[in-house]
């Protein structure tokens, strides 16, 4: 049994519910988050025994009663628990992007190697079964070779966090699918008010390949938006929830809903770290990934944006163009 | 001119799939009276108008100034190779005849400059061939028109048609010469997808950029000042012999902070069960729309069934219709058309603004 202490309360019970009905052999002992009775709330709700509120109480009282970390933390404090974590030989499961900088990112994947534990860095949007699907038929052999990644996502208004920072996943995704590092990285960002709540990349990769991401915080409250094209050199994918929709008719015109898959995108992906630390190897989405997703974004996107130019890699670094 | 009586079409140059003058001869208010082209054309450019011509049975002359002033001609469609467009489109302008043009503009947006002129200072009206009045399309902007989405802030299209153009990237063996275009494109004249026929090989954004540019330029009623492109040539031997791009990305800036971006492709036939995925995403202060360009369809599935027929159909789509009625009017009352000379100067812009992005990797200023 995989014993796991989850790190921020909120985050965890969207994302954990259920999760000893689905996973035989994972088990969440521990809930830490700031407001007490958040921790116990979600503890209750997701049979943990253990509830505290400071993360060096977790570590210093109860460091044997657990062998695993979920991190869910504002970014300035997350590679700062993953480490502290890993020093005391617990395997780490850390949100995107895993460190404000990619120096500390890439100390924090090297202690995780000396230290032999398993560093996988959050990104469910790999396991959500429609994109798992345009994955698999990828590396099938149905596509060929990838050619152009087309992303829309659009969500209401978030409260916290740069804008540029919310698009690791697309990021991520892209990174993933092309399997390398983009070459290229233009970035558009627009403002309604004050804040910007748009943003468009628009990625090259060696060999002709191309990225487009439409990413949108302005929609009004309700339900979210996206959508994944991959064409490639044999067929096309397309994960697209304008297909997927189902409509609902109260008068007026009807409401298109989305349709839940029962899979779920975050238990797979637990399920996945729990056999990265049974069978001992690098998980799918290691320390060394989530480093190259920061790359893009702090040397790439923030930069384009900045500067108003597109960013080339170049003997490894990006350098305006 | 009297509404009872047709306008009187010449077919200038026919060597292409021959939707557009279809299309025009499909409307009551548009009588095809002869097909013209200039002498000095090759053999296989005459023997295709006069087969286009003995399907309508009309006659074919072998001088255009001489027909378009035989026979009393108002109107003239431009149905050539590319790179012949607009010296035809002038030619007709210049002799007082209105214009209907196949895409792309020109190969040369300078090309556009004199069509521009020769339209306005002859009086007569222009129209570039295009899509903007299919239902879907049409849909758009009437819920942008009303205000459902609020302010226009970012419109994206895809344009994908899912067509082949001969054999697979990477495919011609050593030795083998490069394919030569003008003779891949004569040879796919035979199942319609010869849309870049001539001397001078061109790219999907060159050939069909119009169409998605279009779609952009009437939702937005904006000008495109700044351009991001990738382009290369993915799918078809062909077009990596010949240099040009199957497959292109380009992001736009455009008036009022307004942004968007387009991706375009002939991606073969294998990647879509009909002619291609065509979708507009545009998002508003208020709201956002997805809007699939096909519909309304109509999923037809027998036994049997050939592998190249489209299992979707549209339906309720009369854009040959709309189009020439729409040119109609603007004959007869002076309003513009739905895709004016200036307009697609303006898209020939920014495609060639989007070629120079891709090639040197920079933003480019549209001008």
């Amino acid at each position: 049994m995989t014993r796991i202490a989850l790190i921020g309360a909120t985050e965890a019970l969207d994302r954990f519910a259920g999760v000893t009905s689905h996973l035989a052999e994972v088990a969440i002992v521990a809930v830490v988050d700031g407001d007490l009775d958040s921790a116990r709330t979600v503890a209750d709700v997701l049979k943990a025994d253990l509830a505290v509120n400071l993360f060096d109480t977790l570590l210093d009282e109860h460091c044997d009663q657990f062998d695993a970390m979920v991190i869910h933390a504002s970014i300035p404090y997350r590679a700062e628990r993953a480490r502290r974590a890993i020093d005391a030989g617990k395997h780490v499961l850390i949100d995107s992007p895993l460190a404000p900088s990619i120096a500390e990112a890439q100390e924090l994947t090297k202690a995780a190697d000396s230290a032999d534990v398993r560093l996988m860095v959050s990104q469910p949007t790999r396991f959500a079964p429609d994109y798992a699907a345009v994955k698999k038929s990828l590396d099938d052999g149905k596509l060929g070779t990838p050619g152009l990644l087309r992303m829309h996502r659009w969500e209401s208004p978030r409260d916290a966090g740069s804008l540029w920072k919310r698009v690791t996943r697309e990021l991520d995704l892209a990174y993933w699918l092309f399997q390398s590092l983009p070459s290229e990285v233009y970035c558009m960002a627009r403002s309604k008010d004050e804040e910007p709540d748009y943003l468009q990349i628009h990625l090259g990769f060696a060999g002709g390949g191309m990225a487009l991401i439409d990413y949108c915080q302005a929609l009004p409250e309700g339900q979210p938006y996206e959508s994944l094209t991959l064409v490639g050199s044999r067929g096309t994918a397309y994960a697209d929830q304008h297909h997927n929709t189902q409509l609902l008719f109260q008068g007026d015109y009807p409401l298109a809903m989305r349709t839940a898959g029962s899979q779920r995108a975050d238990l797979l992906q637990l399920a996945e770290f729990d056999s990265a630390i049974r069978e001992h190897r690098t998980p799918s989405i290691s320390g060394a990934d989530g480093q190259a997703v920061l790359q893009i974004l702090l040397e790439a996107v923030g930069p384009s944006l900045d500067l108003d130019k597109a960013m080339r890699l170049q003997g490894g670094s990006y350098e305006p163009v | 001119m009297s509404q009872s009586n047709p306008f009187r079409v010449a077919v200038l140059s026919v060597v292409k799939h021959a939707y557009v003058p279809h299309g025009v001869a499909s409307h009551p208010r548009f009588e095809l009276v002869v097909v013209a082209d200039d002498a000095d054309q090759p053999d296989w450019v005459h023997e295709r108008n006069q087969k286009f011509a003995d399907e309508y049975n009309i006659p074919y002359v072998r001088d255009v100034e001489q027909a378009l002033a035989q026979y009393d001609v108002q109107v003239a469609v431009v149905s050539s190779e590319a790179e012949r467009h607009c010296d035809l489109a002038v030619r007709a302008a210049q002799a007082g005849v209105h214009v209907v043009q196949d895409k792309p503009m020109s190969t040369r947006v300078s090309e556009c400059d004199r069509v521009i002129e020769a339209v306005e200072q002859a009086g007569v009206q222009f129209m570039m061939w295009n899509r903007n009045l299919l239902p879907g399309v049409l849909h758009a902007q009437e819920l942008i028109d009303e205000g459902t989405i609020g302010a226009l802030r970012a419109i994206h299209v895809d344009f994908y048609f899912a067509k082949d153009a001969g054999p697979s990237k990477g495919s011609r063996a050593e030795g083998e010469p490069p394919i030569n275009w003008l003779e891949a494109q004569k040879a796919a004249h035979s199942d319609g997808s010869d849309g870049g026929v001539g001397h001078e090989p061109m790219g999907e954004l060159k050939i069909e950029g119009i169409y998605p540019l279009a779609y952009i330029r009437m939702l937005t009623g904006l000008e495109v000042r700044r351009v991001f492109a990738r382009t290369t040539a993915h799918f078809h031997q062909l077009h990596a012999d010949n240099g040009v791009d199957d497959l292109a990305t380009v992001s736009l800036e455009m008036d009022d902070n307004v942004v968007g971006s387009l991706c375009i492709g002939r991606i073969g036939a294998a990647s879509h069960p009909d002619i291609g995925e065509i979708k507009l995403h545009v998002i508003g202060s208020d709201g956002s729309l997805v809007i699939s360009e096909a519909r309304p369809e109509v999923a037809i599935y027998y036994r049997d069934q050939p592998s190249a027929e489209f299992r979707h159909q549209r339906v309720g789509a009369d854009l040959s219709h709309l189009l020439m009625e729409n040119f109609a009017r603007a004959i007869d009352t002076g309003s513009p058309t739905v895709l004016d000379a200036r307009a697609g100067r303006a898209i020939a812009a920014t495609v060639e603004a989007a070629l120079e992005s891709g090639r040197t990797g920079k933003p480019v200023e549209v001008v």
